[in-house]
């Protein structure tokens, strides 16, 4: 029955009706809809060495990514690519790669490999100075990354448990004195860059990014967040944290990366309110069912509105999910405030809240699943 | 808020999906269908050569005329227009699927870069091009559609490790 559904929802997502992606971001800041001021520098994962800039996607935290009816899929890269001389062209590649089953990192082992496009190149340009693309590195809808997502699926959270997406940069010498391509990133509190602004978290929040570098056993984790992530055609969810103490984001307004993830609701002396962000390129003016649960549940999926609702509640079903209201979004984004700052209980610290949404595109009565995201207060 | 979230978590007798049935339901009872017609696949000619940049300039050219069933090597455009893939790509996806959240800017130019991959430039400075690249996971080349919009300065150069 899955992969009969499976097949139905590539025939779906081939139509015309998914006439755009959206990239799965996690950054403080939505770098398609909002002015970005909250990167701490432009940098490379390992300085000028050769090394893939990876973005973690881990389960324990998101689910249901580009979720097609239980098959992930894949449809591009977006990054922001800083360039220190916009006149020479950068070559880069792109990379999804599995985790290691131990769950310590990206396994840099060929056999690991979903994808790897090498060989891309930046615009052309006769501007000797610094500046950015905004780069979107589409594979086109009918040609998206999905079967080896799906053969490394765990079936209890219909994704690969941890896999990492990212951008391979060669080695370049020049970097960063004369020329070379970085990424924008926002750093860590605990960074040890003198950043001031970046990301915003709770002690002991882990590293959301690596530096995968081909021998075995090297590559480590980074302490930032990058503006890089993949296409998906459903629907985003982001949990923001909102902190009124802090200036890092360099703008008002809530993080919607590892402050939402890790937010400090602890009172000595942080007590982080909650936002959640639904973001859509596809259904700017969706329709929004937004919803809760205590924990991940097992994935549900919804018979009876096949083939008009895509994805899974990773809610459960009604037994476990619950309704939190409905909304519509404006311009492709809509965010709704969960909690005030200083309103949420040092009780609740060690609890795990997942929130996820329904999209529903009134103009072709489809619907899909946000992807779901825990807090981990 | 949080706690009454996992109160009302063990009383709720409906669950999103629940919900969202009952609502598209009542909906669409109601909701007219699309009546909106696919754009027509015209063929859209330049607005000018483009600018000199890096590399080879070449203004764009219209189209050559192709026959309906083999449009393999032609690139939807946003407004439904087409012009040809680049790069010899076939099977390029549309445009607008990897646009972004940016303004349509129509094609001034064909630029050549110092790799020898012709970029289309759009007349608000954003760069977009088909190509071939070996797809690892399908054992085969495929097309490629990419696009480049102009970003802002980029901040700070971090610090060395």
């Amino acid at each position: 029955m899955q992969s009969t559904i499976s097949l139905a929802a590539l025939t779906l997502l081939a139509s015309p009706l998914l006439a755009q992606v959206n990239p799965f971001l996690f950054y403080p800041q939505d770098p398609e809809r909002q002015t970005v001021t909250c990167t701490s520098f432009v940098g490379r994962p390992d300085m000028s060495n050769a090394a893939e800039a990876l973005m973690e996607l881990d389960t324990q935290h998101f689910r249901g990514i580009g979720d097609a009816n239980g098959l992930p899929r894949l449809f591009g890269v977006y990054h922001w690519l800083a360039d220190e001389k916009l006149s020479t062209v950068e070559t880069y590649g792109l990379i999804v790669r599995n985790g290691l089953v131990a769950g310590t990192g990206p396994d840099m082992s060929a056999s690991a490999e979903f994808l790897r496009i090498s060989g891309l190149t930046s615009p052309p340009s006769t501007n000797p100075n610094r500046g950015t693309w905004i780069m979107y590195d589409g594979f086109g809808i009918t040609g998206g990354l999905a079967q080896p997502l799906l053969a490394a699926s765990d079936p209890s959270v219909l994704a690969p448990p941890r896999y990492y997406v990212g951008i391979t940069l060669p080695a370049n010498p020049l970097w960063p004195a004369t020329d070379g391509h970085s990424l924008f990133r926002a750093d860590l509190l605990n960074a040890g860059t003198g950043a001031t602004l970046g990301e915003n978290h709770r002690a002991g929040a882990p590293r959301p990014t690596w530096a995968g570098l081909a021998a075995p056993g090297v590559s480590f984790a980074t302490p930032w967040s990058y503006i890089l992530g993949p296409f998906v055609t459903s629907p985003n969810l982001h949990i923001g944290g909102n902190d009124p103490t802090s200036t890092r984001l360099g703008a008002p307004g809530a993080n919607f990366s590892m402050n939402g993830l890790w937010p400090d609701i602890s009172g000595t002396p942080r007590r982080d309110g909650l936002v959640m962000r639904i973001t859509d390129n596809l259904a700017p003016y969706g329709v929004v069912f937004l919803g809760g649960s205590v924990g991940f549940q097992f994935p549900y999926y919804e018979g009876l509105l096949y083939p008009t609702l895509i994805g899974h509640s990773f809610l459960g079903d009604s037994s476990t999910a619950v309704p939190l209201g409905v909304t519509s979004l404006n311009n492709g984004a809509r965010e709704v405030t969960i909690a005030l700052p200083n309103t949420l209980s040092p009780t609740l610290v060690g609890t795990n809240f997942v929130f996820q949404s329904i999209v529903w595109d009134v103009n072709n009565a489809l619907a899909e699943w946000t992807n779901a995201q825990v807090v981990h207060l | 808020m949080i706690v009454e979230l996992r109160i009302f978590g063990i009383a709720a007798v409906l669950g999103l999906s629940a919900t969202w049935l009952m609502y598209a339901t009542s909906k669409q009872a109601t909701a007219p269908a699309s009546t909106t017609a696919p754009a027509a696949a015209t063929t859209t000619a330049p607005q000018g050569p483009a600018q000199q940049a890096s590399g080879a300039v070449l203004p764009a050219q219209a189209p050559p005329t192709k026959t309906a069933e083999d449009r393999s090597r032609q690139l939807v455009l946003p407004d439904g227009s087409t012009m040809p893939t680049l790069n010899d790509a076939i099977d390029a996806a549309p445009l607008k699927q990897f646009w972004g959240a940016f303004p349509w800017s129509p094609i001034v130019g064909i630029e050549r870069s110092e790799a020898g991959l012709d970029w289309y430039r759009h007349a608000d400075g954003s760069y977009s091009t088909t190509q071939m690249v070996w797809r690892s996971d399908l054992g085969r080349m495929a097309a490629m559609t990419r696009v480049a919009h102009p970003g802002p300065t980029p901040t700070t150069t971090a610090p060395a490790r």
